[in-house]
């Protein structure tokens, strides 16, 4: 072989090196979760659209394990109604996801015979006109009057599952995905310790995996941790060296909520109510790290308060945010996927910059 | 684009074609409810597992198909009570079977056990049985209350099934008949929601009907059967459980059919049972029922339910005879067969209703008395008591004495009955004055709480006294104590074009004069009230609004003295007495008329008028004056018109524009009227009545006089031709009223300049025709005459 020929095939295999461990450019999604059950206000619709949010999860429902019934759901809500507001708006496409929640009771209860009657019945409710029963459900409903029902490329549940119920879970989502076209994506959401112990957890059988970061610690214990998000706690998870085997989407913290505490015991979540609100209030006298003491009997915001409660209130500050941010990175495990925020409410994102919610999906590229 | 052309056209249509008075039945409408007149007890015959039905109407009372009571609740708890031999306790039994979800019976049954003496007896192992059946019911519970969680419309159903089985196991082996008739009944529930009626049926033909027990068990079940049935069947057996009664009897009417009335007819295998039918289609009829009930009377005397038949129609009576005359609205509440909540049809022939009202009225009291003759015990109390009130609206007061006395002295009364003694008495003394005495009968049933009072609605029968005895005050010459009684009543009374319910300050603004308004101040003022006078003088004025639990305390009518120096005020410049108003208005604090509406709809220069923009202050104006300032202004005007010759038509010319702008067309209305609506008076027809006030008001006479006037006193041509034009203006607005007045149909303004009348008058032509047709020339005389004197 001569020099020339030499360099030549030198060159070619640096070329080729190269191009194989060069860094593809990534192809991030930008989303954001609509967990509550009533309209999108006008404000939420113009927030969308200044973000450039392309994917919308939208909380269809609740199942939970009644003694008499079985899984029955608990609270419903309707994807086509959110789709209708959103066109309505501006003809803004956004891709709804449709979430589902379900409860672990459910799969502790559940009878492995019913597993295939709860997924036909979920994925009912997921995609449009799917057999007879639904077609006749969606005509009860006004679907057609209401220009269809959406066909959704991505159906996502969300279960906090155990080693006592990934069985049943996980046997629940292969008929699921037994029973969904191909062409439309099954995912579910993975929670911090089921990122870290897969091997421990397992893995959810489904396309895709939305890791939470957040719920960092158990919100019904006292004290003056911030149970939605600390980024000491969070990095703990994310210490390992091994690849989750399920490629991952991503979802941040970006809510508040209260939490009422009776003779320090967990008493009542309350998400409607923020840190200013309990400043404000006359019942109230602040004993310091965001916590509040109720001085007399008052009834708030439904809650009957006496005195001697405590209210904690928590939430995720822009630093927060940044550090769950920066944290998640790690996670990150393949060159197309969602970054999405949780959850999409004026009250909360008005917490935030605009600067920083961008920042935020920009971060990851 | 085609769409919208046509969705335009339609819109127009139906605002041209439509009646105008379906038109103003959109947007704020007072609820029949609100303003239907009533002052016999609806209650009085104690069925309150009836209250949806309290009065015969084509809605429900309290809009509230649930709003009875349930007498099965008590007897359940009876029932148990004996069951478990009073060994739990009834508080205990109640808050278990009726305040105890499914979810959390089955979740917390541990903390039952400890906190619950049923569940602790139901816990120990011989009453096994009794607890399983309890846990199964619980279970159909919950199936009861979610039948389809799933929406699938799908049967029979798994879940249902399971507890089915369940329920029979149990039915087989038990040998307790409390157990085995309430398994059979939860049968036929689960039955029904697994839309398995036939089983149903089966299971009540073989375990529950031959049962011979008191139980409401076997009510409910046949029920149960009833509900599977529509028309003439369904009729039928609503009839049965209606009859029996103890469950659902509301529910048995609700479902009622009545078209099916004949053919159900056809089922009944007796004369009772066709009475009872005949009884449940009246009590869906908001009509005429007397026929009916004679009918019933002849065939079964002592039918049930004849008292609370005929209780309605003299609430029925109340309406017809009274709801119009006691408020301002036109029709009774409800009036005829079907749904006429709107009455469009009673105005058309409004004398021969009230007349044929007046005779149906007579007619009842004659039944009541055939009644009263053959009646026994307490039956014979209420039928006196109805006698004395149907004899009071017949205005024969002797009889109803008569009858009051007797009823009264009828043994062992329930306290309802008394109380509506208590009622009538004072009512009927009422007839002959105000006095002392009625006033300490009056304040004594208003102050008694309403608990001891022991009817159903105490809240509603007080005001609805109190909005009687204000009207017979009014009518009787205590108007002043009549108004200020008036401001205490939460029923309506009236409403208004601006879409609100009529308040007291505008019924004063319609009644008071000078001496009621003097007498109203001197109570206010009065330092030794008596009860009566501290009631009336209560600083909240109530109102409808009352009853709307987000309309504000803070937002609401409150008594003002000021206020009420300001309709005197009103009061003097409507009989054009400016000095008497002006006299009043200097007592008012300036602040006043800086506070809402009068720092809003008074305002501007009273003397410039644009006729064009009549209604709108402009820089033009130069200046804002108060009400006060007004009149204080005008009463310089009318000194310099006599003292200074030279300046008389100018300041008459000033002065017709004030009383002008006082007009419903001027910026200045809120001084003389309370309130103003862009489609009064054209939609109010009804209401716009020829009086002196009007003439000026909507037909501008006032102002036309000063016109006049400045036309006699002017050498000025042009000053001349702008009064001839402005009086020719206020004479086309008297026109339009006077027709809308008469009820003539497509009333328009007629603002067409009238030279010949011009001509005859003297009216320079050139100058007239400029300010008729040449806007800038009008605008330019109007700024020249705009000068302060």
């Amino acid at each position: 072989m001569d020099n020339s020929r030499k360099f030549c095939v030198l060159f070619l295999i640096t070329f080729f090196f190269f191009s194989c461990s060069q860094k593809h450019p990534k192809n991030i999604t930008r989303a954001y979760y609509f967990w509550r059950m009533s309209d999108i206000t006008s404000k939420e619709k113009i927030f969308l659209k200044q973000h450039g949010i392309e994917k919308l999860y939208v909380h269809l429902m609740d199942i939970d394990w009644n003694a008499v019934q079985g899984a029955i759901p608990v609270t419903s809500n309707e994807h086509l109604l959110t789709n209708n507001v959103l066109k309505a708006f501006d003809s803004f496409p956004k891709e709804l996801v449709p979430v589902i929640f379900i409860t672990n009771k459910t799969f502790e209860r559940i009878d492995s015979f019913d597993i295939p009657l709860l997924a036909m019945r979920a994925v009912r409710r997921c995609l449009p006109a799917y057999d007879e029963m639904d077609r006749d459900y969606e005509d009860r409903h006004s679907f057609p009057f209401r220009k269809g029902a959406i066909r959704p490329k991505e159906i996502q549940f969300d279960c906090d599952w155990t080693n006592k119920t990934k069985g049943k879970y996980f046997s629940f989502l292969n008929e699921v995905n037994r029973l969904v076209p191909a062409d439309v994506q099954i995912s579910a959401t993975v929670r911090l310790h089921q990122f870290k112990y897969p091997a421990k957890t397992g893995v959810p059988p489904v396309d895709r995996g939305m890791l939470m970061v957040y719920n960092i610690s158990d919100p019904k214990q006292y004290g003056n941790h911030n149970s939605i998000f600390e980024s000491s706690k969070a990095e703990a998870y994310f210490n390992s060296v091994e690849t989750y085997p399920l490629p991952l989407d991503i979802v941040l913290p970006a809510w508040s909520w209260c939490i009422v505490y009776r003779n320090k015991q967990f008493y009542q979540v309350e998400n409607g109510l923020t840190e200013e609100d309990l400043k404000n209030a006359s019942f109230l006298k602040s004993t310091g790290s965001h916590y509040y003491s109720v001085i007399k009997d008052t009834v708030y915001h439904d809650l009957f308060l006496r005195p001697g409660d405590e209210i904690k209130s928590e939430s995720i500050d822009e630093k927060d945010l940044r550090e769950a941010t920066a944290i998640s990175k790690k996670a990150v495990n393949s060159n197309s996927f969602t970054i999405s925020i949780f959850e999409l409410s004026e009250k909360e994102f008005q917490q935030y910059s605009h600067e920083n919610i961008d920042k935020v999906y920009s971060s990851y590229h | 684009m085609r769409t919208l052309i046509r969705y335009i056209l339609l819109t127009i249509s139906i605002t041209v074609l439509f009646p105008r008075k379906v038109a103003e039945a959109c947007g704020f409408w007072v609820y029949p409810g609100e303003y239907r007149f009533w002052l016999m007890q609806p209650d009085i015959t104690n069925e309150p597992d009836l209250t949806p039905f309290y009065f015969a109407t084509s809605y429900l009372y309290k809009g509230n198909q649930y709003a009875g009571e349930q007498p099965q609740l008590e007897q359940n708890i009876n029932e148990w009570y004996e069951n478990v031999n009073h060994k739990a306790l009834r508080d205990d039994i109640d808050s278990l079977l009726n305040a105890t979800p499914p979810e959390e019976f089955f979740s917390e049954q541990e903390s039952l056990s400890k906190q619950n003496s049923l569940m602790r007896y139901l816990l120990q192992p011989k009453q096994k049985e009794l607890y399983q059946y309890l846990l199964l019911s619980k279970k159909v519970e919950q199936i009861a209350a979610n039948p389809d969680p799933w929406d699938e419309q799908n049967s029979p159903k798994q879940s249902i099934d399971n507890i089915i089985s369940d329920l029979k196991k149990l039915r087989g082996t038990t040998a307790n008949s409390f157990i085995k008739l309430r398994t059979a009944f939860q049968l036929m529930r689960l039955y029904n929601y697994n839309a398995q009626s036939k089983e149903a049926e089966r299971i009540y033909d073989a375990w529950v009907a031959p049962v011979n027990t008191k139980s409401w068990v076997k009510t409910a079940a046949l029920y149960q059967i009833a509900l599977n049935y529509a028309g003439a069947q369904g009729n039928y057996l609503r009839s049965k459980v209606f009859d029996i009664g103890g469950y659902n009897r509301t529910m048995c009417l609700v479902r009622f059919d009545s078209k099916s009335t004949d053919e159900a007819l056809k089922l009944a295998r007796n004369q009772h049972e066709r009475n009872v039918l005949a009884a449940m289609k009246l009590f869906n009829s908001p009509g005429r029922g007397l026929d009916v009930i004679k009918q019933i009377y002849v065939s079964e005397p002592r039918y049930k339910e004849l008292p609370f038949l005929l209780l309605r129609e003299i609430n029925k009576v109340e309406d017809w005879l009274l709801t119009n005359r006691i408020t301002s609205f036109q029709t009774p509440a409800v009036y005829g067969e079907g749904y006429h909540w709107y009455n469009y049809d009673y105005l058309d022939n409004a004398k021969i209703n009230y007349r044929n009202d007046q005779a149906y009225a007579q007619e009842l009291s004659s039944f009541l008395h055939i009644m009263i003759a053959n009646s026994m015990g307490q039956q014979k109390a209420v039928l006196h008591l109805y006698a004395a009130h149907i004899d009071m609206l017949n205005k024969d007061y002797l009889s109803s004495a008569v009858h009051l006395k007797e009823a009264s002295l009828q043994g062992h009364l329930p306290q309802n009955i008394k109380t509506q003694i208590v009622i009538n008495r004072y009512l009927l003394s009422l007839e002959n004055g105000f006095n002392k005495n009625d006033e300490n009968e009056f304040m004594a049933i208003i102050k008694t709480p309403d608990q001891k009072l022991a009817i159903y609605d105490p809240g509603i029968m007080k005001n609805q006294l109190i909005l009687y005895t204000a009207r017979k005050l009014i009518n009787k010459g205590s108007k002043a104590r009549g108004l200020l009684l008036l401001s205490k009543t939460n029923r309506a009374f009236g409403q208004l074009p601006i879409r609100a319910y009529k308040t007291v300050y505008q019924e004063i603004e319609e009644t008071a004069n000078e001496e009621d308004f003097l007498i109203m101040l001197k109570i206010f003022d009065k330092k030794n009230k008596s009860l009566f006078e501290r009631f009336v003088c209560e600083k909240k004025i109530h109102s409808p609004m009352d009853n709307y639990g987000w309309y504000e305390d803070s937002t609401a009518l409150k008594w003002d003295r000021n206020k009420l120096l300001n309709c005197l005020a009103s009061w003097y410049l409507r009989q054009h007495r400016l000095k008497d108003a002006h006299s009043i208005l200097k007592k008012i604090p300036a602040g006043f008329f800086k506070q809402y509406p009068y720092n809003q709809y008074i305002g501007g220069n009273p003397f410039y008028l644009n006729v064009y923009r009549a209604h709108t202050v402009t820089n033009e104006d130069k200046q804002s004056l108060n009400q006060a300032q007004v009149v204080e202004q005008m009463l310089h005007l009318e000194a310099l018109a006599k003292k200074d010759e030279s300046k008389t038509a100018e300041c008459y010319y000033q002065s017709g524009n004030a009383w002008y702008n006082m007009s419903y067309y001027g910026k200045n209305w809120l001084m003389v009227k309370q309130w103003w609506s862009i489609n009064e008076p054209e939609t109010w027809t009804a209401i716009l009545k020829k009086n002196a006030f009007n003439d000026d008001y909507y037909g501008c006479q006032y102002a036309k006089w000063y016109y006049e006037k400045a036309i006699k006193a002017s050498n000025d041509k042009k000053l001349t031709a702008l009064c001839f034009f402005m009086a020719k203006r206020c004479e086309a607005n008297y026109q339009y009223y006077i027709k809308l007045v008469r009820g003539q149909e497509d009333v328009r303004h007629d603002y067409s300049p009238d030279y010949t009348l011009a001509k005859k008058k003297g009216i320079d032509r050139d100058y007239y025709k400029l300010i008729v047709e040449e806007c800038e020339t009008y605008q330019s005389f109007i700024r020249k005459y705009n000068k302060g004197f």
